[in-house]
């Protein structure tokens, strides 16, 4: 249910049978072989549950040497490569599903789940609780995806059921930076554009992938709702204020000045298809799958 | 009942004993298979039987890797032929060719891949397979092709020769030699400046004198003896005039009868009819097979189609594939040429309709193309939507990922009941596995209060066993999916009392917690322990209950003993009720001793 490259030759995928694995890449013939596998990683222990219940691995997230994956079984563990067990494990950290993590800094991650919430959790402490939790008031939205801004790691991007995309800062209070009313159904992923963090990209349920480019350094764009590229719309609505912070030093995508605040937004799928269910992205090229069991390649993504 | 068409195809179960009784059941795909223990004869044997239940699936195709492209790639294009807009005239035809060209090369596509896997397969029964299935694809096309150029393109006598020519280029690699044979002897000249100004620019009449006239040339020649020096032109000749023993003669370098047909036609009859067609097309038939062979079902299908018999045409085809792909998306596009007539069939619906629903049931069995079939159902205007309720509820949901897609689905389509259902069945599953969040979560967005006060039950529940709740992340969290049901109401409220408790805010403390009881929505059951909650507020320093809510507590107090019915057993009762009674007691000393302080604090001055 999920993959990451977790150094140039090994990849972790989540499977929805609960288990965890370490692919090995050969490049001289172009095949992968199994190096690791943690077959229990998620399971339901519950008391109307069958004995070797396994519950689908919803998301993992890299950071060499450490793995770590959550489940529907409200479970987070910390695995490390070559090591058989995993190294932490926090039980019923969530008692709904948690759908995503990413790492903020080093010994925090943060999950988001299916009522809604973000929470970061610090692995230096002991505890099994998280350190902060974060959430919009009003209807709470399952959030499906979750990723870090690359270079700063305060700003953190989700997409949930109704397809709205979210910006929040977690150093400041508990709401959301900014809301854009983006897709029409459930957003299934969102990255941040490793190199080019200006730049961000979603899929969703209603078959469509989109390109989001808040970049500033373009002199003719002046006015609010700039119509450019093909199919681009956009509606921004920040909620909080943030008057003491260096322009220079903010990323665009916590601007709140209307005057600058401009996300050209750009459909990179020809026409609609079934669910886009997950992209990745890197340098030029841009790799997206969908329920049609085809796989989308564009290689000059900035051209 | 209609007689069958051929006879039923045998399967055996392996591992079953041939003696023994079978019981069968049917399912959306498939059959499930096992032995009983009932002998044929009559006797039953307490021989230990097959310990297998068996599922017998006809339809494989599925699951191959190259044909499920073709499934998704003919999915795209079915649903925009659906959704394309109603043109007129020539432009609609265009549009429509262009459709069928579009499903052409798809198959096309299709074969290529297949034709390559046969070649780099490691094994040779694995060759084979994909072999035969080059041919079975390669047939499809063939057919479409032809049913293209008749029923769609419609050509008219005089552009029809080309496409059948076209036609039979395509699939039959061999002709190009030929052509380049005949193209290289005498009149070449003839032949192109002949066929290079097709029926566009020239009436069909002024064609025909056009190719009497060289036909009379041809002949003349042959009479006058031009090529006697040479047998191999005077061959030539002949069967440029269309010579039907000339063209028999060269029987070797043609593949099949159809070949000897267009052929025939193009040096006989190249300004065929339409209507014509057949009859070339049986006589080519019977002449080219002679007396000893059979015409296979790939020729039935054929001739059926130059006889404009549409329906025998999809009949055969039924029978001939093995699965409903072909005949499902060729029937559809035909209706939209507005080909078919209302076939009655025995169970009312159209035949259109009766192929998509049984191609798209098909496809609810796979795990991955089962969302295909939810837009084939979406087109079936009678019974797709009842279909498609059925089949919906029924597929295996392994994650909450698959859910999701299933819901969105049902929700678009405005299909609640099965909404609830599905909800109802993950809220249960997750209440098994401990997930009450996840519980919770279904249950609000299938909006069923039911099963939300069930959830609450077992959070109060837990509560009670254990002092504390569990899942505060949860409940104190709840937000306006808290209205959905009482219980769930009452469960964040009292939540809600404990913060305020923590936060040291008794007073407001104190309130909630008697609107609790006194707003009834809290559990009867419950109520004890409510007021054993407002124990340690009625034994503060300072007086927290007012006289008035003092009495309300009163009130309820004596509502919940008085209420309370003699019981049975002495033993355990007995030790219950002096624990109660216990309890009872200290509530009504404390109350009584609150009440005292509270007269005297509100009949005091105040301020001081």
């Amino acid at each position: 249910m999920d993959l990451q490259f977790f150094d140039q030759e090994r990849i972790v995928a989540a499977s929805s049978t609960g288990c965890v694995t370490v692919f090995l890449h050969h490049p001289n013939n172009q095949t992968l072989s199994v190096s690791q596998q943690w077959t229990t990683a998620h399971f339901h222990t519950g008391p109307g549950s069958p004995s070797c219940s396994t519950a689908p691995c919803t998301g993992v997230v890299c950071n060499s040497p450490e793995i770590v994956t959550v489940g529907e079984d409200g479970r987070i563990n910390l695995f490390r490569v070559d090591h058989k067990e995993a190294v932490r494990t926090i039980d019923n950290a969530d008692s709904s599903t948690l759908h995503a993590v990413t790492f903020l800094r080093t010994p925090e991650i943060l999950t988001v789940n299916s009522i809604g919430q973000l929470k970061i959790w610090d692995f230096r402490q002991q505890g099994n609780e998280p350190s902060q939790i974060l959430s919009l008031t009003g209807d709470r939205v399952p959030l499906h995806c979750v990723d870090r801004h690359p270079n700063q790691q305060h700003v953190v991007a989700t997409g949930g059921q109704d397809g709205m995309l979210s910006i929040w800062d977690v150093r400041q209070g508990t709401m959301p930076v900014s809301l854009l009313k983006a897709h029409e159904a459930e957003m299934w992923e969102v990255h941040f554009h490793p190199s080019n963090p200006d730049h961000l990209f979603t899929c969703s349920e209603d078959g469509s992938l989109w390109h989001w480019d808040a970049s500033t350094d373009v002199p003719e764009k002046s006015s609010l709702f700039h119509q450019g590229g093909r199919n681009s719309t956009f509606l921004s609505h920040s909620i909080s204020n943030q008057a003491n912070v260096h322009q220079s030093l903010i990323s665009s995508w916590l601007s709140t000045d209307p005057g600058r605040d401009r996300i050209e937004i750009t459909s990179l799928l020809p026409n609609r298809t079934l669910s886009v269910n997950s992209l990745d992205v890197l340098g030029p090229c841009l790799v997206c799958g969908t329920d049609s069991e085809a796989i989308y390649v564009t290689r000059q993504l900035f051209s | 009942m209609e007689e069958l068409d051929g006879e039923p195809i045998v399967t055996l179960i392996p591992g079953v004993d041939s003696k023994k009784q079978m019981c069968f059941d049917w399912g959306p795909g498939e059959l499930l298979v096992c032995e009983t223990s009932f002998h044929k004869k009559g006797k039953s044997e307490t021989v230990p039987g097959c310990p297998f239940i068996y599922i017998v699936r006809k339809d494989v195709d599925v699951y191959s890797h190259i044909l499920r492209k073709l499934f998704n790639e003919s999915h795209g294009i079915f649903v925009g032929l659906q959704r394309i807009e109603e043109l007129t005239g020539k432009s609609r035809k265009a549009q429509l060719v262009r459709v069928s060209k579009n499903y052409r090369s798809v198959i096309r596509a299709c074969m290529e891949e297949m034709h390559q896997a046969a070649i780099a397969a490691k094994d040779s029964t694995s060759s084979r397979q994909f072999s035969s299935q080059v041919s079975i694809l390669s047939a499809m096309e063939l057919i479409w092709n032809l049913c293209e150029i008749l029923f769609i393109e419609v050509a008219p006598a005089g552009p029809l020769l080309l496409l059948l020519l076209d036609w039979v280029r395509l699939h039959v690699c061999e002709v190009d030699s030929i052509l380049a044979d005949v193209l290289g002897s005498e009149n070449p000249s003839k032949h192109e400046s002949f066929w290079d100004s097709p029926g566009n620019t020239q009436t069909l009449t002024e064609l025909e004198l056009k190719w009497q006239h060289w036909h009379e040339e041809c002949e003349r020649h042959l009479q006058d003896g031009t090529f006697v020096s040479s047998p191999h032109l005077e061959s030539l000749c002949k069967i440029m005039l269309g010579d039907e023993a000339a063209l028999l003669e060269q029987k070797n370098l043609l593949s099949n009868w159809y070949h000897f047909l267009v052929t025939r036609l193009l040096y006989s009859h190249p300004t065929v009819k339409p209507i014509d067609l057949h009859f070339y097309a049986q006589s080519s038939l019977d002449l080219f097979l002679g007396a000893k062979s059979r015409p296979e079902p790939l020729d039935n299908i054929l001739m059926a189609a130059f006889e404009f018999d549409i329906h025998q045409v999809i009949k055969e085809c039924s029978i001939a594939f093995s699965n409903w792909w072909f005949v499902a998306h060729l029937t559809d596009l035909l209706d939209h040429c507005k080909l078919l007539q209302s076939h009655n069939l025995y169970f009312g619906s159209n035949m259109r309709e009766f192929l998509l629903l049984e191609y798209a049931s098909g496809l609810f069995s796979h795990h991955s193309l089962w969302q295909l079939g939810v837009d084939y159902f979406d087109y079936c205007p009678e019974l797709g939507r009842v279909s498609l309720e059925l089949h919906i509820e029924r597929i295996p949901l392994s994650t909450e990922q698959k859910a999701l897609k299933v819901l969105r689905i049902c929700e678009q389509r405005q299909m609640t009941e099965q909404v609830r259902s599905i909800c109802k069945i993950l809220a249960m599953k997750a209440v098994r596995n401990n997930r009450l969040g996840s519980a919770l979560s279904w249950s609000i967005r299938a909006k069923d209060a039911a099963f939300a006060t069930l959830v609450s039950d077992r959070f109060l529940m837990d509560y009670c066993e254990r002092g504390c709740f569990s899942d505060l992340d949860l409940i104190d969290n709840l937000g306006p999916a808290m209205m959905l049901s009482d219980r769930l109401t009452f469960l964040g409220k009292y939540r809600e009392f404990h913060r305020l408790y923590g936060d040291k805010r008794f007073v407001d403390a104190a309130s909630l917690l008697l609107s609790l009881m006194t707003s009834q929505i809290a559990p009867r059951s419950f109520w004890m322990t409510l007021l054993t909650d407002a124990l340690p507020l009625l034994e503060q320093k300072q007086v927290i209950f007012s006289a008035e809510q003092t009495y309300e507590l009163l009130r309820c107090l004596e509502d919940l003993t008085s209420g309370r019915p003699e019981q049975g057993e002495p033993d355990q009762q007995l030790q219950d009720d002096d624990i109660e009674a216990t309890k009872v007691e200290m509530l009504r000393l404390s109350l009584a001793r609150n009440l005292a302080r509270a007269i005297i604090k509100e009949g005091s001055l105040e301020g001081s």
